[in-house]
């Protein structure tokens, strides 16, 4: 069982509509649904020495963030870190248009992101999502490095990115509570626990420690980037200089935001 | 052997039990039989009152028992509170009472004439020591009664009277510390410590009435404690009789009035939905003492009540500059929060806060370099470094131009104008409203600035961006490039290469 974070449960302050957070999401599903749905189905494969390798693949390679082409700086070279958090896994595309991986990745944005672009306003906090994942994308460029198979594979998704806002609100809003709704396998089940968000969050770094350590010795190889989400959990203390000022001021003199 | 006569008090209890079970003719018989052995007991009279049949019964009542107990304060106020209420009721004996089976003939024979009800019924208004109410204040001689000590016995004794009462009421004796206090406003009925003491005791014991009419009786004999003022408000609203709204008009101009007073006024007139009055007597405490954080976090929340967040937030930011770590200081945090973003004046004009910005956008570009590089620092090259610095240039003007364009190191372009002042949301003016406050201004660079600034920023920010990103903007163009043209480049084939070989 896992509980999947659906909301935090403190109002909004200062408005009603996160439209960055929103504004991602949608480019997310936009890019997912270009890449997964469009080019797999319309687009011809790519002819190349070991034969036709599809659209949707070589977009994969192009715009993840492969740290073989990121280090010998080729492809799109350091612009990969950014395109890389928009492009996510393809879903069971046949059975049904949908991919765990992008609907993740949505929810905790959406769980995590509307309070802290309401800590940060529109444009800030667009700039800390954007540095989360330079620092989430360095970081598995380095890691992922010293594994042989692991430095050709690309790392998509937006987690790392979405690991800094997560990071980002347990420093801010330690104290808050979280709507979590139970999944047992991918199944929701219709009831809501409200977990403290401290418990939450370090029970989710807690998850990744191990991993993101195997994978920087090449003992393992995962299909989850846990090397990224680590950097970009931590690249959450960087919020302090994102956040607006009047919150700044209240953190600094020990007062609840 | 003799049997001794029951008690008065075990007499008043049967009597008080008897009317409670609707036996009146029993509990006026019980009460008669009490009176027989103290004819002066107040209580017993007032009980007797009940037991009458009619209006003009319980007037003779009224009547007699002031005969015997002409300086008994509580009777005289019951009386006069009957008079106003019934002025066209005329006294008639009752059968039941015959005062020569209460009385010796000595005592008969002693008791003032009965008084002349014909006349006009006891003022309504109070007479308030006010300046402008000073003409129509009642005679000294009603004032003060005449007593028998001269001025410095009487008030050495009430002096030792109220100690006395003090004590009694700190052993738990509220009985004999109410009577002591009564005593006390016998003698002076404007004394403000008696009355403050004798209100305490006969409001918790639900006596409001009676707390009422003390507290009247003290205002006309010249108590000018506020206090007095607010509290007959309170027991006016509580008991649902005679004007609360006129002792607390007068307790503005009274001159001991504090803040304290005042906001207890606010309070009664904000529960009673007169605002108009209730700002007033906030504003009142304002001008007392403009430091009072109670003061001015109560005008806060009446601004929000009304609507007026842009008062509130002017009030709130007040509470705050007295302290912002005090319990109120905290509150007016939590509510700024609520009522809109609050920046301090210091951060506003902190380039300290700008700079931690402009530390933000230089991180960006400086992953963004390191990445371009090959993910190192070596690699970055003067080009990269140069567009670093360009980034904390053209940052800083960007950062000026958008969230902190009210920083202290531009005081030569100052000559913009300041911050607008707080204004009134049309929508929700009311006539009675004040005038408009206005916040202290501080220099803001003007719009045709931070437009400028904000344009130089940006071309700077991208030009930085193309030297930061020169390799993977040279990459990117070819890769994509050659994508375009349906071939998959070079990049492709070696990582194809390269991936068959690992695996």
């Amino acid at each position: 069982m896992y509980p999947l974070p659906i909301a935090d449960t403190t109002r909004l302050r200062y408005r009603s509509m996160p439209w960055a957070t929103f504004a991602l999401m949608a480019l997310n599903i936009l890019v997912w649904y270009h890449i997964e749905v469009q080019l797999l189905l319309h687009a011809a494969p790519y002819d190349t020495p070991f034969g036709p390798v599809p659209s949707q693949q070589i977009a994969h390679l192009i715009y993840g963030g492969v740290p073989y082409a990121i280090h010998t700086r080729q492809g799109i070279g350091a612009l990969s870190a950014i395109t890389a958090s928009f492009v996510h896994a393809p879903g069971y595309l046949f059975v049904l248009p949908f991919s765990w991986h992008l609907f993740g990745n949505m929810v905790f944005l959406y769980a995590f992101g509307r309070r802290l672009e309401d800590a940060c306003g529109p444009v800030r906090f667009l700039l800390f999502y954007l540095l989360a994942a330079l620092i989430a994308a360095t970081a598995s460029a380095l890691i992922r490095n010293a594994s042989p198979v692991d430095r050709l594979l690309p790392g998509i998704g937006a987690s790392g990115a979405i690991a800094g806002v997560m990071g980002a609100f347990l420093l801010l809003f330690p104290g808050t509570r979280i709507t979590t709704i139970p999944l047992i396998g991918f199944i929701p089940v219709p009831l809501r626990f409200r977990i403290p968000a401290l418990f939450f969050l370090v029970w989710w770094l807690a998850q990744q420690i191990i991993p993101a350590f195997q994978t920087s010795r090449g003992e393992a190889l995962y299909t989850t980037d846990f090397a990224a989400h680590l950097a970009g959990f931590f690249a959450g203390l960087f919020i302090f200089l994102f956040v607006r000022k009047d919150l700044l001021y209240r953190y600094l003199s020990g007062s609840r935001l | 052997m003799a049997e001794s006569p029951p008690l008065i008090e075990s007499l008043y209890q049967s009597g008080a039990q008897a009317l409670q079970a609707g036996d009146r003719a029993r509990a006026r018989a019980l009460w008669i039989q009490a009176l027989q052995q103290n004819p002066r007991d107040l209580k017993l009279w007032i009980a007797l009152t009940r037991t009458c049949d009619s209006r003009a019964e319980q007037l003779y009542c009224l009547i007699q028992s002031r005969r015997l107990l002409p300086r008994e304060i509580m009777l005289e106020a019951a009386y006069r509170r009957f008079r106003q209420r019934h002025a066209d009721v005329t006294p008639e004996v009752p059968g039941w009472l015959d005062l020569a089976a209460i009385l010796s003939d000595e005592e008969l024979a002693a008791l003032p004439p009965e008084p002349d009800i014909h006349g006009p019924p006891p003022e309504a208004g109070l007479s308030f020591p006010t300046a402008a109410a000073q003409a129509f204040a009642p005679p000294e001689e009603r004032r003060r009664p005449a007593g028998l000590l001269d001025q410095r016995q009487r008030a050495e004794r009430i002096r030792g009277l109220l100690l006395i009462a003090d004590g009694r009421l700190a052993r738990g004796d509220a009985d004999e510390a109410l009577s002591l206090y009564l005593s006390v406003l016998e003698l002076d009925p404007a004394n403000a410590d008696a009355l403050a003491g004798a209100l305490r005791l006969l409001s918790r014991a639900r006596r409001l009435e009676e707390a009422e009419s003390l507290t009247v009786r003290s205002i006309e004999a010249g108590n000018q404690d506020p206090a007095a003022y607010v509290s007959l408000a309170e027991l006016r609203l509580r008991t649902g009789e005679g004007d609360p709204w006129e002792p607390l008009a007068a307790l503005i101009d009274l001159p001991a009035v504090r803040p304290l007073h005042l906001l207890r006024a606010a309070t009664l007139y904000w529960q009673e939905g007169r605002r108009k009055e209730g700002l007033a007597a906030l504003h009142a405490a304002e001008r007392r003492d403009p430091a009072d954080q109670t003061v001015l976090m109560r005008l806060a929340d009446a601004y929000r009540d009304l609507q007026h967040a842009d008062r509130a937030v002017y009030y709130l930011r007040r509470v705050t500059d007295q302290g912002a770590r005090t319990a109120l200081g905290q509150a007016a945090e939590d509510a700024l929060l609520d009522v809109a973003p609050h920046i301090p004046r210091y951060i506003q004009t902190s380039t300290l806060y700008a700079l931690r910005e402009v530390a933000g956008v230089v991180l960006i570009y400086f992953f963004l370099a390191v990445l371009d590089a090959g993910v190192t620092l070596t690699g970055i090259g003067l080009r990269g470094w140069g567009g670093l610095v360009l980034s904390a240039i053209g940052g800083y003007l960007a950062v000026t131009a958008t969230s902190s364009p009210a920083q202290s190191l531009f005081g030569e372009l100052r000559k913009a104008r300041a911050a607008p002042p707080i204004r009134l949301d049309s929508r929700l003016r009311e006539d009675y409203l004040p005038d408009p406050v206005e916040d202290a201004p501080f220099p803001i660079l003007s719009k045709t600035w931070r437009i400028a600034l904000g344009a130089a920023g940006a071309v700077i920010l991208a030009v930085a961006a193309g030297l930061v990103l020169a390799n993977s903007l040279s990459a990117a163009r070819e890769t994509l490039g050659a994508l375009g043209s349906g071939v998959p480049p070079d990049y492709i084939h070696n990582w194809l290469t390269l991936w068959f070989r690992a695996s």
